[in-house]
């Protein structure tokens, strides 16, 4: 497998398939582990990254892992964004310094950073509503990791993190939520602020410290120790239903009280993209996100989620310049963003 | 674990959380960990349990873990903590204490009790 090959499909997360995938994007859980005789990364020395990199990397070949290793250090500037614009690598590893990398199966449902905050950060993303799933392979894959590594445990506060906010559990469970029609509310914010006090927290599209945009929200645990990693799920479990109903009534009530007004911004929004000559990716996102809506609402009947789903990932910066096979400027990328989505909709169309 | 004066109850309670410690293993020290919010090695959990306290008051459940167990449980981990804390009571010559990590040792090659 090569980063390359990774262009031709939009991975497991944006299949758009999924229980409840209209409104439930995809779930995410991730554990964060640590090896027992090396200091965490802030204190690790290159030599103890590298040979934390080899002890992982024995354990991915014994364990007859399924997951290919990516030498990020290695990577082009590039295709390290292509790998955080995939939710492969996060920001973090993708600016770190020293031996570090990542490891991934061919449908991209799950991957290990290695030598990000912690030593280990296995992740399993599922398209749609499927925690219960989500965790079953990931309990799975640390398990095997287990059989071949001596993590960092202690029996009173359990997996041991750089972070004391991870010991315990090293868990986060969280979803991701397209959410445009309470975005149009003023409910949305009342309902963050409940999930807050259950200590739940929303973030944007790329995780910590990212602003919610194209009415994408991230919901995830906050505690991960004092509870266990079923309770922690259910909490997401028991509220996430609620959520998805809260938007379902209001995306309802939009197209009876506003049917009109609610076409017309979908179909402009579609009209844009169909016609714009120069388009930036920010631009792109919260138009396709209404177009999003559009389809789920029936307003739109010539495009279907997993096609809109694949312009959001490939219209992102490195997404664009790797199918495109060169890196441009951020003007000449507008340029060709803008070429590649009348393109594509051509295609759409059989045209 | 405290390498200065050896007595784990006064680190426990919190009793110098003001004084700036030193980790043995890895060198990172509260000043720190008060700016970063990170540890630099696992023995830290035992050497700054005092400012850690009111991370967990905040930000977690409780501060024992009840999810899962690696299936080779924590032995490999407790066992190089042994061996740490071993070395430096040696090495500041406080045999009492190494003959009751030694002790301690010992105790954990007995099959636990369920
Ligand atoms: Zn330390």
């Amino acid at each position: 497998m090569t980063i390359d090959e990774l262009t031709r499909s939009p991975g497991e997360w944006l299949k758009g398939s999924g229980p409840e995938s209209d409104i439930v994007i995809c779930s995410r859980i991730r554990l964060a582990r640590n090896l027992a005789d090396f200091p965490f990364i802030s204190k690790a020395s290159r030599s103890d990254k590298s040979d934390i990199v080899s002890q992982i990397r024995d354990a991915l070949h014994e364990s007859d892992s399924p997951l290919s290793y990516f030498d990020v250090e290695k990577l082009s500037d590039l295709d390290r964004q292509f790998l955080v614009e995939r939710h492969l690598i996060s920001r973090e590893l993708k600016e770190g310094e020293g031996p570090r990398g990542v490891a991934f199966n061919a449908d991209e449902s799950a991957s290990v950073m290695v030598n990000e905050e912690d030593h280990l950060r296995i992740q399993v993303m599922r398209s749609g509503l499927a925690l219960t799933e989500a965790w079953e392979q990931i309990d799975e894959l640390d398990n095997r990791f287990e059989e071949h590594l001596d993590y960092a445990f202690s029996q009173e506060l359990g997996y041991l993190s750089a972070c004391p906010t991870n010991v315990g559990t090293g868990i986060r469970v969280g979803v991701m939520l397209h959410l445009p029609a309470l975005g149009q509310t003023e409910q949305l914010d009342k309902f963050f602020r409940a999930l807050q006090k259950i200590y739940l927290s929303v973030r944007g599209l790329h995780g910590e410290g990212t602003q919610p945009y194209g009415d994408f929200y991230q919901i995830s645990n906050q505690q991960t120790l004092g509870k266990s990693e079923q309770e922690l799920i259910k909490n997401l479990t028991d509220v996430i239903p609620q959520l998805i109903e809260y938007e379902r009534k209001a995306r309802q009530t939009l197209l009876s009280e506003k049917r009109q007004v609610l076409h017309d911004q979908v179909s402009r929004a579609y009209g844009v993209l169909k016609t714009a000559h120069t388009i930036s990716s920010e631009e792109t996102m919260l138009l396709l996100s209404s177009v999003r809506m559009g389809i789920n609402l029936g307003l739109i009947d010539d495009l279907d989620i997993a096609q809109v789903n694949e312009l959001f990932i490939n219209t992102q910066p490195a997404h664009l310049q790797k199918i495109h096979g060169q890196t441009l400027a951020v003007d000449e990328r507008n340029v060709l963003r803008a070429t590649y989505l009348r393109k594509k909709f051509q295609e759409f169309r059989g045209e | 674990m405290n390498s200065k004066n050896g007595h784990e109850s006064e680190d426990e309670k919190g009793v110098d959380s003001g004084s700036n410690r030193k980790c043995p293993y890895c060198g990172l020290d509260t000043k720190g960990f008060r700016t970063t919010g990170r540890l630099g090695c696992p023995l830290d959990y035992d050497t700054f349990a005092a400012e850690i306290a009111p991370v967990f008051r905040s930000s977690q459940a409780a501060s024992l873990h009840v999810g899962k167990w690696p299936k080779r449980g924590p032995s490999r981990f407790e066992a190089l903590k042994l061996q740490f804390e071993l070395r430096l009571a040696i090495e500041r010559q406080d045999y009492e204490t190494a003959a009751m990590i030694r002790d301690r040792m010992r105790d954990r090659t007995k099959p636990r009790e369920s």
